[in-house]
């Protein structure tokens, strides 16, 4: 028998700690090593219930562990299913408490003694369920996903920082988590056990138990205090999904109320202050020197940016995030990949507490990245804060508040003087409702006393200088890793498919794309248009025109969806100085036929790219669509790979520079 | 530029910050209200609340907004009901949120399929436009060697050694008659 005799100090009643097992030696043998390391307070006994392994290894393994004394083997002659054999151990012993530990779990210290505890803290309480990094409604760091615990952070040492920060605290569940479940034989005796009859294989049992045991006044609680580690899908493998979706048809055919009583519980998360409190303390924890980014919150390259650059610095620093939130705050959260903080100042009233928080962080150095929507109290930070500091510049914010550079029409201003640049803001005022003059001297000041300011391209530093000319700046490319898009070869079929990339907003182009898909229908052009991503205003479409769109899309499947839609040649619209342009960075590794403005980064970027095709930004969309046609007469879907692109263009003069000795360019002009 | 050639530049001056001391992290520490979205901040504080609480925040919200004013038990039950019923209102709103974001859900993924679709489609028609092409060139190619033949041929039919020979191709067809066998 393995119950710990030694811990029966205190009289207390045993418990038996259940661990039905089918597959995985490893996991089960980490699993109990880790029940057995430690002895608690609490007298238990370890049941485990083999349910007929077809791992002979691990049947083996339990039978010498069971013939030590160390444990209760309970062995299945045939397998009865996950909730029979939990079942079975339950009624094992008809008068102790039970937890029910999977075997692909790993648990630490007096974890026992403080579920215990916890489930004795009210008269009614039920059922009791851990922390844990994979437990849907008990996870951590984030909430409701399976998580990998946090680098730096093993099981003993996150379970001793719950252990410490949340000492004695819990929170009312709607369910209990079955991974590890702390059960109360006065709410077994009430409620009866699972029920294998519905739930044989496992997954739904222990929820429909706990509404069973809701409907009669048990409490199901989350103990703040105990973190065990779970692995999950062990026994099930891939499975494990369907029989989720199974076991939920089968809750609520019963309990119809169930999802409501789940969504009510994730809106309100009323585990999240728990949660935060063991973040502080890891971050409080770390060695990593704190930067801190200032940014909006628009998404976007800029948000892009961001998360690459935080990414790249995880290893050696902190990166916490603040931008703005809500119409006149700001949120700060904690960048690292896989966490969750994340807190909310109300601005002004919420500012001394906001500079308190970022002075005990020890933040050592600050990134100004975008401002807008930003409250302008957040600026002050930067002197408040008195560190060193550097601004890069994803837009013209700095510049003026239309921050592409475009007027009323969304197309490009041609940076007029200051009197026209206030007759544009009258006709749309600025955030802070600043003039022209004394926006740039705000920014003015905050560049010049930036350490650096960073930006992506040489026409954005030659643009930069014109207004701020003694600020001390820095090119640096955006980073990006290498990127591989493959666009199958189809044979031309008569038609051009000209594909633009990204969100279109009328600034990049939006409405001139209409245009030319409104002027290839009108002369019967043989021009399809299609854009990968969402379209910020209404615009005509199929099967009105021959331009359609996707919808918004995941970065990471772009090269698979530029390679789905088989485009002949891309297409970039934009009507302003782009800085930088990230989904060119796809374009150019297609291989394909770019056609781009000449204006900002577009140009640059693409000077020396074989298969560039450079127009004036405002060229006429007749124009353009005839030199789409012209590409179709040229045979332009031709090689789809870069290195074939660049061999062609050894023996070639490039197409940019034959372009621009068209007489189609005259029609145009430069800003 | 590679993302290692960024984080080498760009760390460049980052190197000479000091290791962060570890500090008390209670200090650290904010009250509830922080860790919640604005939007959400109300709702929370009331859930964390029990009845005592709620009295007594009740109590201040009173002596602020009506000091002359006292709260009566009578009073703060009507408050408590109509909080409760804002707290149900809320479930409901939520839950019919949850209910639409299903809807949404299901949508999204059935505009998802259909945009698969069309997209197999669009590809099928391009290669069925390509294989057309195709044979509308082949079937040209055709109607030109038709042509040339028939030019052939009445080129042929209408040369003198054609003509001279007609007797030649007259007897020989007499000839064929003779050698077959009569029919029944």
């Amino acid at each position: 028998m393995g119950a710990d005799v030694a811990s029966a100090e205190t009289g207390a009643a045993v418990v038996d700690v259940i661990v039905p097992v089918y597959k995985g030696l490893d996991e089960t043998r980490r699993c109990l090593d880790s029940v057995l390391a430690f002895p608690q307070r609490t007298a238990r006994e370890i049941v485990v219930v083999d349910d007929c392994s077809p791992e002979p290894a691990l049947a083996g393994w339990l039978r010498d562990l069971a013939e030590t004394g160390a444990i209760t083997l309970l062995e299945n002659p045939a397998n009865t299913g996950f909730v029979n054999a939990v079942n079975r151990g339950m009624i094992l012993h008809p008068n102790r408490d039970v937890v029910l530990l999977n075997s692909d779990t790993e648990v630490h210290g007096d974890w026992l003694d403080r579920l215990r505890r916890c489930a004795y803290s009210d008269p009614q309480v039920g059922t009791v369920t851990p922390f844990t990094n994979n437990g849907t409604i008990c996870g951590y760091p984030r909430f409701n996903r399976d998580n990998p615990l946090p680098e730096d952070w093993p099981l003993a040492a996150m379970d001793r920082a719950f252990a410490e920060v949340n000492a004695g605290s819990s929170v009312e569940l709607p369910t209990a988590v079955g991974f590890c479940m702390y059960i109360r034989r006065d709410c077994l005796n009430r409620v009866g056990y699972f029920d294998a009859r519905i739930f044989p294989r496992g997954y739904g049992e222990e929820n429909e138990f706990c509404l069973r045991a809701a409907e009669v006044g048990f409490k199901h609680l989350l103990a703040g205090d105990v973190f065990v580690c779970h692995r999950g899908g062990v026994s099930f493998g891939d499975e494990a999904k369907a029989l989720c979706a199974e076991a939920e048809r089968k809750i609520l055919e019963r309990y119809p109320h169930y999802l409501t009583l789940i969504g009510d519980y994730c809106n309100r998360d009323p585990a999240r202050l728990l949660r935060r409190r063991v973040d502080t303390f890891r971050l409080s924890r770390s060695p990593r020197p704190r930067l801190l980014f200032l940014t909006h919150n628009w998404g976007g390259g800029t948000e892009k940016h961001i998360r690459d650059l935080a990414g790249l610095l995880e290893p050696d620093f902190e990166v916490l995030i603040l931008r703005p939130s809500g119409s006149e705050g700001v949120s700060v959260e904690w960048a690292r990949g896989g966490e969750e903080w994340i807190g909310y100042f109300a601005l002004p009233h919420g500012y001394p507490k906001l500079l308190d928080v970022l002075k005990g962080l020890g933040i050592a150095r600050l990134h100004v990245h975008h401002v807008i929507g930003m409250n302008r109290q957040a600026l002050q930070l930067l002197d408040d804060l008195g560190l060193p500091y550097d601004f890069t510049l994803h837009d013209y914010y700095p510049v003026c508040p239309q921050y592409t550079l475009t007027l009323a029409d969304d197309r490009y201003c041609g940076e007029p003087d200051v009197a026209g640049c206030n007759a544009c803001l009258a006709e749309r005022p600025a955030l802070w409702g600043l003039d022209i003059v004394t926006w740039r001297e705000l920014f003015y000041g905050l560049l010049a006393g930036a350490e650096r300011v960073i930006v992506a391209s040489e026409d954005m530093l030659a643009r930069m200088r014109r207004y701020v000319p003694d600020a001390r700046y820095v090119k640096l490319a955006h980073p990006e890793p290498a990127i591989a898009v493959t666009v199958p070869h189809v044979p031309p079929c008569g038609e051009l498919k000209i594909l633009a990339l990204g969100r279109l907003s009328p600034a990049k182009g939006l409405y001139r794309l209409e245009a030319c898909a409104a002027d290839a229908k009108a002369r019967g052009l043989p021009l399809f248009f299609r854009v990968i991503g969402p379209a910020d205003w209404p615009v005509r479409q199929t099967p009105e025109l021959p331009l359609s769109f996707s919808g918004l899309y995941d970065n990471a499947e772009l090269p698979l969806l530029i390679g789905r839609e088989r485009p002949d040649v891309i297409f970039f619209p934009g009507q302003c100085p782009e800085t930088y342009s990230y989904t060119l960075s796809y374009a150019l590794a297609t291989g394909l036929p770019i056609v781009a403005p000449r204006l900002g980064a577009l140009g640059e970027r693409l000077t020396g790219y074989p298969r560039a095709w450079l127009v004036d930004w405002d060229l006429p969309v007749a124009e353009c669509n005839d030199l789409f046609v012209s590409l179709l007469g040229r045979g332009s879907a031709g090689p789809p790979t870069v290195a074939a692109a660049a061999a062609h263009a050894a023996s070639v003069p490039a197409p940019s520079d034959h372009l621009e000795n068209m007489p189609l360019e005259d029609a145009g002009h430069d800003p | 530029m590679t993302p290692e050639n960024y984080l080498r530049q760009y760390a460049e001056p980052l190197r000479p910050l000091a290791e962060a001391t570890p500090g008390d992290w209670r200090t650290l520490l904010l009250e509830p209200d922080y860790y919640y979205p604005p939007y959400m901040e109300l709702g929370v504080g009331l859930d964390g609340l029990n009845r005592s609480d709620l009295l007594a925040l009740l109590q201040q919200i009173l002596a602020i907004e009506y000091p002359q004013q006292r709260l009566s038990k009578g009073t703060a039950r009507t408050f408590l009901e109509t909080l409760r019923r804002s707290v149900d209102e809320r479930a409901r709103l939520q839950a019919e949120v949850a209910r639409l974001t299903a809807v949404l859900d299901d949508r999204q993924a059935d505009n998802e399929r259909m945009n698969a679709a069309l997209m197999e489609r669009q590809t099928d028609l391009r290669r069925l436009a390509a294989e057309l092409e195709r044979s509308r060139s082949e079937a040209a190619i055709s109607a030109n060697d038709a042509a040339t033949l028939r030019a052939n041929l009445a080129d042929l039919q209408g040369s003198s050694s054609w003509k001279v020979t007609k007797p030649l191709r007259w007897f020989g067809r007499l000839g064929k008659a003779a050698r077959a066998p009569d029919l029944p």
